[in-house]
């Protein structure tokens, strides 16, 4: 299941290089007609200085890594649309930004390999960043952020390899997908080596579904906000119950007074739980167990 | 709904930022560009000479004068890649399984969620040791002695050897009707048990005594009299015949229909003979009797009602002789009572009128 997952995302984030690319590919003819239309200095030559491109790939991978985890639990469409322009929007902010600095840096003469790299480096690092602070209230995972920034690192070696041979296809096609697919990658590894504990649905209508714990802290519950959403199920309420990690043990906690939350149907407040253990909220019954 | 707002909102907010930073860069670049041509120029500087020697270009993606694609091509392949990410995301919808019939379903890590039907007739939980599993799992040796018997549209399991690890919904348990969605613990063995026939909170299992039919009555000694009437338990085939002029019902051990039931009050209603016809009276006020499902405080009972004490659910009958005539005889006052209260009903209209 976590290979899967990793696989899963990494997929993505080919898809969203890709999505960047097509999106270069239709701004060069939007900003020709626009300077063919009177409007001048808008053309490719305004483009290269402009460091366009790099809010393009900004916005294709912000677009997918913001709604990885949406997809991956396959929440509302709704849900996930929103997810996917607010990752559009804050991407291509960070793209544009990282690939200004980049371009930048060389008013100190710096080469231009190094810049580049760093420039790739600094859009793995606030693409994962800005992703995690918008589910701040689970807890920042530094390391996370790190491991984008590591994936980002090595998008852009390959990037510069690729130019380096010369093979970097129709407009640095290949260099820009397998970058994209190189940050999502390093992130998969990273929650993959991290997770070791799992909720698996048993019954009703989200059956069979697999709830990893890849963090320290979880919430469960029906609104939209939560990590794991339970929305088949009578009897859930918006924040039913907490889930955090304490000396490599996991806790569920009770969050909503009103409401129950069975484990093995006794009902708790805190609890440790161990393998096999099955956990009862509302009518949903998850089971829990170590990977 | 708030918070994806104001979360985009930030997002607007920050990109306008950003946006300022970059005009900001926008003067600044054209003397950057300025700088590396100053530099390629200046020939002393070896190492951007060679790095440019690699790269031709100064900088980043510089763009061909003609694209790849063409505007319609790429925003197809826009949505292209737009759709596999829908296909992605529908890939990922949780498969509910619609199972015929009863079974069990192995919930231990490494199974294949593999079913295990079940057959509706009496058998023993020893057919667990002949399944096929990925893994061998310790069961005990006394299955033989775990019963599993067909009732009503599931099925009670009876562990005749107190010494078997069975635990059901966690709990050790002798004899326990089965519900959709139980945990059974056989050993190592955890098995959860399907039955779509029987949706889940249909049945309400409280105690142990609920399988063992909830009423019991006083037996009446000798032979029984022609029209007296009965009650029929819902869902069952007991009679319970009303021997006495006047029966009370209830919980407690003195009545003469006992309802074991934590809703029904110790003496909770009665019914008893008026004339010809049986009436029911409800003792309590904070506790409920209905007929035919409504509330009732007093009531003269007819053939084929429906009679709730508390959450025990009645038929009441008498045999057919009899039943003919009181039928009669009770619409013969109906007919009566009607023909009077319309009476009454003028004569107060036309005092109304007169005053």
């Amino acid at each position: 299941m976590k290979s899967t997952r990793t696989l899963y995302y990494s997929t993505l984030g080919l898809l969203g290089g890709l999505c960047g690319w097509t999106l270069m590919q239709s701004g060069f003819h939007v900003f020709d007609a626009l300077s063919i239309s009177g409007i001048t200095g808008l053309n490719i030559v305004w483009l290269n200085k402009f460091i366009y491109e790099g809010a393009l790939i900004g916005l294709g991978l912000g677009m997918v890594l913001q709604a990885r985890v949406s997809l991956w639990y396959h929440h509302d469409l709704v849900h996930i649309m929103s997810k996917i322009f607010f990752g559009a929007v804050v991407g291509s902010a960070t793209g544009l930004f990282c690939f200004g600095l980049g371009h930048f840096m060389q008013i100190w003469h710096i080469s231009p390999i190094l810049s580049r790299l760093t420039s790739w480096t600094l859009l793995g690092l606030f693409i994962v960043g800005t992703t995690e602070y918008f589910r701040s209230h689970s807890g920042i995972l530094l390391q996370r952020i790190i491991s984008g920034g590591i994936g980002g690192f090595i998008g852009g070696g390959i990037f510069e390899l690729l130019m380096l041979y010369q093979m970097s296809g129709p407009e640095h096609l290949y260099g820009l997908v397998l970058a994209g697919f190189s940050i999502s990658l390093f992130i998969g590894l990273y929650e993959n080596s991290v997770t070791s504990f799992a909720l698996r649905v048993l019954t009703g209508k989200q059956e069979g579904q697999i709830f990893l714990l890849d963090q320290n802290s979880f919430t469960l519950g029906y609104s939209s906000q939560n990590d794991f959403i339970l929305n088949g199920y009578a009897e859930v309420c918006n924040l039913h119950a907490h889930i955090y990690k304490k000396d490599n043990q996991l806790f569920i906690e009770n969050t909503d007074a009103d409401s129950e939350v069975l484990v093995n149907y006794r009902q708790v407040d805190q609890q440790a739980m161990k393998k096999g253990d099955v956990i009862k909220i509302g009518t949903a019954q998850l089971q829990y167990y170590e990977i | 709904m708030f918070s994806q707002i104001f979360r985009n909102l930030c997002a607007c907010a920050s990109s306008v930022g950003l946006i300022f930073i970059s005009v900001f860069y926008s003067t600044l670049l054209p003397a950057a560009e300025d700088a590396v041509t100053e530099s390629v120029l200046n020939e002393d500087d070896t190492l951007l000479s060679f790095t440019d020697y690699l790269f031709p270009e100064t900088y980043f993606l510089k763009i061909d004068n003609n694209p790849l694609l063409t505007f319609a091509a790429s925003l197809l392949l826009f949505a292209v890649v737009l759709l596999v990410v829908y296909a992605l995301w529908y890939l990922r919808k949780p498969k509910v399984s619609t199972l015929p019939g009863a079974g069990f379903k192995l919930l231990n890590l490494n199974e294949q969620s593999s079913f295990i039907p079940l057959k509706a007739e009496v058998q023993t939980l020893e057919f667990l040791t002949k399944i096929q599993t990925s893994q061998k799992y310790r069961l005990s040796a006394n299955l033989n002695r775990v019963t599993l018997t067909p009732h009503q549209n599931t099925f009670l399991v009876e562990d005749k050897n107190f010494k078997n690890a069975l635990l059901i919904n966690r709990r050790r348990s002798h004899r326990t009707i089965l519900c959709d969605n139980d945990v059974l613990d056989v050993g190592e063995m955890i098995l959860l048990y399907c039955n779509n026939d029987v949706p889940a909170g249909k049945i309400q299992r409280t105690t142990r005594m609920d399988y063992q039919l909830p009423v019991s009555q006083v037996k009446p000694k000798g032979p029984v009299q022609k029209g007296t009437p009965i009650l029929t338990p819902a869902g069952s085939q007991q009679e319970i015949l009303l021997v006495r002029n006047m029966n009370t019902l209830g919980s407690s051990n003195f009545n003469d229909v006992i309802i074991t039931s934590d809703e029904v009050a110790l003496i909770h209603a009665k019914i008893y003979k008026v004339g010809q016809s049986w009436k029911i009276i409800n003792l309590l006020n904070h506790e409920t009797t209905t007929v035919n499902g409504r509330r009732i405080d007093q009531r003269f009972l007819k053939d084929g009602d429906e009679i709730a004490v508390g959450d025990t659910l009645f038929k009441f009958s008498t045999s057919k002789v009899q039943t003919k005539q009181v039928r009669r005889l009770r619409t013969e006052t109906a007919k009566k009572e009607t023909a009077k209260k319309e009476t009454a009903k003028k004569e107060t209209a036309k005092k109304s009128v007169k005053t």
